[in-house]
């Protein structure tokens, strides 16, 4: 029986990386993306390119009808599997400070950065259920555990992450569910680019970084690799940092 | 009858790994079994796989007794 992975916003970036080696541990992997289908198809020939398969499954995380049409769709096609992991990764930065910040820009952030979680989980764990097995790794941030200028939409999004993480870990734990959030310091990804373009201290921030260099999203996928396999069963509603020493 | 009741017993036993002992039609979900919120669920997923009917949100938390349970799912077939 294939095991499937569901990883929101892989078509670039970290989630890219984490569906490269979940592909790489042996998971058919449905790429999920918004609306950058070049970068999804280039994502899918690396997975290609690696050994591994995936399927182009677009949809907007904060569209719930987007999201149940595009799952109801592929659980129709493959009456009897699941999709024993997800990688909530799907999220966007829209900076500001506070003073400056429109409802837009707050509700957009917390639209695909929080909700976007509910949405996909929601449709996704009742497999999990059925089959007694699954993985959820939610993608959070340093953002959400210290805080920085200029990302108070973003910062509460993953912070909320963090709490949905420790309570869904406990409701889901009888069915051997495993729920656990990764915490991303800055990561060498075109977010980090667009975050230092518009709030130059976190330029600075990065010069605090311990290690003395931005981590690579391979390192963040390793550690999403090692959550999802059966060494990390007894690791549920955790948070783990990945951030050079940086919290 | 028969037929519902042979599959939601090996379901009880098998997927919720109820004791097999307990399973008479008077036990109570909830006092006899320990059925959980999420058994319920799981109850729910299990009747819309098996018996083609998707169970009204909620409902199974409301039945008593594993008659109980035997008579919902008769009476929506």
């Amino acid at each position: 029986m294939k095991r499937y992975a569901l990883v929101t916003g892989a078509s670039r970036g970290i989630g890219r990386a984490i569906a490269i080696e979940l592909a790489k541990d042996g998971c058919s992997i449905l790429l999920n993306y918004k609306s950058n289908h070049a970068a999804a198809e280039e994502a899918k020939r690396l997975i290609e390119e690696a050994g591994g398969e995936a399927e182009l499954i677009p949809f907007d995380v904060s569209q719930p009808d987007a999201i149940n049409a595009a799952l109801d769709a592929w659980f129709a096609a493959h009456p009897d599997d699941y999709i024993d992991v997800l990688v909530n990764n799907a999220g966007i930065v829209d900076d500001d400070l506070m003073l400056m910040m429109e409802p837009e820009q707050w509700h957009r952030v917390i639209d695909v950065n929080l909700n976007g979680f509910f949405y996909c989980t929601r449709r996704v764990i009742e497999g999990m259920v059925e089959n007694h097995h699954g993985r959820i790794i939610n993608i959070s941030s340093i953002a959400g555990q210290k805080g920085h200028p200029g990302q108070v939409n973003y910062a509460a999004a993953k912070a909320a992450l963090i709490g949905a993480t420790k309570e869904l870990a406990t409701e889901l734990a009888p069915k051997t569910i495993t729920v656990n959030a990764v915490a991303p310091g800055m990561i060498e990804t075109e977010m980090a680019e667009q975050v230092a373009e518009y709030m130059p201290e976190r330029m600075r921030d990065m010069n605090t970084i311990p290690m003395r260099r931005l981590g690579k999203p391979e390192e963040v996928a390793y550690l999403v690799s090692f959550l999802c396999s059966d060494k990390a069963n007894y690791i549920s509603g955790q948070v783990i940092g990945i951030n050079g020493a940086a919290l | 009858m028969q037929d519902i009741q042979e599959k939601v017993n090996a379901f009880l036993t098998d997927r919720l790994e109820y004791e097999p002992g307990a399973i008479k039609p008077e036990a109570e979900l909830k006092n006899d079994f320990g059925m959980t919120s999420l058994d319920a669920v799981e109850t729910a997923i299990f009747i819309k796989r098996t018996f083609g009917f998707q169970p009204e949100r909620g409902v199974i938390k409301t039945l008593v007794t594993l008659q109980d349970l035997y008579d919902y799912i008769e009476s929506k077939l």
